[in-house]
């Protein structure tokens, strides 16, 4: 029996391929699928890591390192909090290493090992498969018993859908809670929940995501990986023949055949297409849909130990490892991806940690270059002063040299002097530099001292006194 | 996986609609297969937004645009600063009856001859600043009128903002203590403003 006979034996019913997707209907509409549930090794590893990524995820806003929370980016306050360093809304360049790194560092692992980010650690498919699909498996049974009610309606559906959804709306607000601990301080959300009181905002958020994770895990889904996301279709240029992925050993399981006996191992049972939760068939090679789950691995090796036959029809290994059964797994991309993301790494710790602990600027006052009165040539200027530290700290503000002492009748003005400042504040002030104006030539610069009294450090403002041209030069 | 990619392995069923588009780019071909509805959707209520948005807002000018939502809201934290002043009791009067209170003059002097004598001068004959003590006054001399000048200063003159400095119990301090030496007439800098007497 050939592969087309095959086919025609079977009603004409849709089958994933390479052309379409497989999750949207030739008209457009959605075809949501079924999927079969799934027991194996790498299974099992999945519930651990769901379950640890679970309370990673749920509990980092949660866990203080030093006096901050491990992560939180407070908005309201324009700071941000990681692994115990504080980072102001200057610091917001440091953001781009972050975003570098995090995206170079996805790059290595892709090529190294393909999707297993997605498959893994992705918080949309940890929270998919580790919470929202079990509840809807416990509610509504298995993959064709769902199918079956599904069609047949009724009462028996409807209280099923009806808790499953309330469930998942549920939990949808309990995670968009968590979420938002990432963004208000946990001190202040243990004020706001449930109902946020007093923050039509913070109310007005939560609903927001509530109803978008809602809208996900109920009905998205895959769609949110097939289409949405940007390192999913980033995918066909990070990937190499040497990358490993899921694959089937076309080798091995070729030609497909009902019955063991015969052909090769694949005998056509289509396991691994209803274990797929983004609805491909892994046998028709590696496709974009593919988000590294490893479901189809444990249903073929279940099916391999039925019929006798060795594991691994269907397993990691490289694209080259499947037509060769040499894999080499250190590569010339390898090697470019890390030394970029250890620079990017080395330049982000040492600009984290080499940061000035104040800021300062110096403008000079707006539509007005200098005053002159009796004679004396006056310049004003506001210095604006950050406290960027993490406590309140006292500075003083003084002229650093005599850049203009040959001059006559040079005096400054430095109203606050001393200024104290809390923690990530901020202050305006004003400060005058005078000279006489016969003795003024051209503009010249000196220097402002702000000197930190508690850790010492002095940073100088360089300023430049300007007067009137003098007469002399005018001829 | 590309040489997986061969057409004839494909499963063809007649579900498909799969019309490869008459163009290609070194071997890639195009499918034109239907987008999700889900899709066509965002895309169409996208434009129904944008214009019901855009005659809200901009045509006929119903909607509050984020700017004046703004400045709404500064006009409510004004008057509600103002309501707290009153609310406190803080008027000319209660100013007055501060110059009363020696120890609260006292404690201004001190404030005064710590942050205001730069540009003033001890005796608040004015230097940078304009003399104090001379009955002239270019912001007003109502206690009031003073009281604002201290808080929110006066930028393009140079005259700081005092109340995030010293918080509004040092600053009525200082007022009081301003309001015993304003009839002085300490020689100084010449008068500026408007003759003024409250």
């Amino acid at each position: 029996m050939t592969e087309k006979d095959n086919r025609a034996a079977r009603p004409a019913k849709r089958q994933p391929d390479l052309n379409t997707v497989y999750t949207i209907n030739p008209d457009g509409s959605r075809n949501m699928l079924q999927v079969a549930d799934v027991k194996g090794r790498w299974t099992t590893r999945k519930y651990f890591m769901y379950a640890l990524l679970i309370i990673v995820y749920v509990a980092a806003p949660w866990v203080k390192v030093g006096n901050h929370p491990l992560i939180l980016v407070d908005v309201p306050n324009r700071a941000a909090y990681l692994m115990g360093a504080t980072f102001t809304n200057q610091d917001f360049h440091l953001f781009f290493f972050v975003l570098i790194g995090t995206g170079i560092g996805l790059f290595v692992v892709t090529s190294l090992f393909g999707r297993v980010w997605c498959g893994f650690a992705c918080p949309q498919t940890v929270f998919m498969e580790g919470v929202f699909r079990p509840i809807e498996r416990i509610i509504e049974g298995r993959r064709l018993e769902r199918i079956r009610r599904n069609q047949k309606g009724g009462l028996d559906k409807t209280w099923r859908k009806l808790l499953k959804h309330g469930i998942f709306i549920f939990l949808s607000w309990n995670f968009s809670i968590a979420f938002m601990c990432y963004f208000i301080p946990t001190r202040e959300m243990l004020h706001l929940v449930p109902f946020f009181p007093g923050s039509t905002t913070a109310l007005i958020w939560s609903l927001f995501w509530t109803g978008l994770l809602y809208f996900d895990y109920s009905w998205f889904r895959e769609q949110t990986c097939l289409i949405i996301c940007p390192y999913g279709r980033l995918q066909s240029t990070l990937v190499d023949y040497d990358t490993v992925i899921i694959g089937y050993d076309e080798k091995r399981g070729e030609p497909r055949h009902k019955g063991a006996d015969k052909g090769g191992d694949c005998i056509d049972c289509r396991r691994c297409v209803d274990v797929c939760p983004t609805g491909i068939d892994i046998r028709n090679g590696l496709q974009l849909e593919c988000i590294g789950c490893t479901a189809c691995i444990d249903a073929c090796d279940d099916i391999m130990d039925k019929i006798g036959k060795p594991q691994g029809l269907v397993r990691f290994d490289s694209s080259r490892g499947f037509e060769t059964g040499k894999s080499k797994l250190l590569r010339p991309r390898f090697f470019v991806y890390s030394v970029i993301i250890l620079a990017m790494g080395a330049l982000f710790v040492a600009r984290a940690t080499d940061r000035e602990s104040f800021h300062v600027t110096v403008l000079r006052s707006q539509g007005m270059p200098y005053t002159i009165e009796d004679g004396v040539i006056r310049n004003l200027y506001t210095l604006h002063l950050q406290n960027k530290s993490d406590s309140a700290r006292v500075y003083f503000i003084a002229p650093a040299d005599d850049a203009l002492a040959g001059h006559e009748g040079v005096d400054y003005i430095i109203p606050q002097g001393r200024v104290e400042l809390d923690r990530l504040s901020d202050r305006q002030l004003t400060l005058f530099a005078m000279m006489s104006r016969s003795s003024y030539t051209l503009p010249e610069d000196f220097h402002f001292a702000v000197t930190d009294s508690i850790s010492g450090a002095v940073q100088n403002i360089k300023v430049r006194f300007r007067g009137p041209r003098p007469a002399r030069f005018d001829s | 996986m590309t040489e997986n990619q061969d057409m004839s392995r494909d499963n063809r069923t007649e579900y498909q609609q799969d019309t490869v588009m008459d163009h290609e780019f070194d071997g890639i071909q195009e499918f034109d297969n239907r987008l999700p509805n889900w899709w066509l959707w965002l895309m169409w209520g996208s434009m129904v937004f944008a214009l019901l948005y855009w005659v809200f807002f901009h045509t006929l000018g119903v909607g509050v645009l984020p700017v004046e939502r703004f400045e709404m809201e500064m006009q409510v934290a004004q008057e509600i600063q103002i309501a707290r002043a009153l609310e406190a009791g803080i008027d000319n009067e209660f100013f007055v009856m501060m110059t009363q209170n020696e120890a609260k003059v006292a404690e201004g002097r001190e404030i005064f001859v710590k942050h205001c004598v730069a540009c003033h001068l001890d005796q608040g004959q004015g230097s940078v600043g304009p003399n104090l003590t001379d009955g002239y006054w270019i912001h007003g001399c109502e206690p009031m009128q003073m009281l604002k000048i201290i808080n929110d200063g006066v930028a393009a003159k140079g005259m700081p903002a005092w109340m995030n400095q010293l918080g509004p119990t040092r600053v009525n301090a200082v007022l009081a203590y301003i309001l015993t030496i304003k009839d002085n007439e300490v020689a100084g800098k010449a008068p500026e403003g408007e003759p003024c007497s409250f």
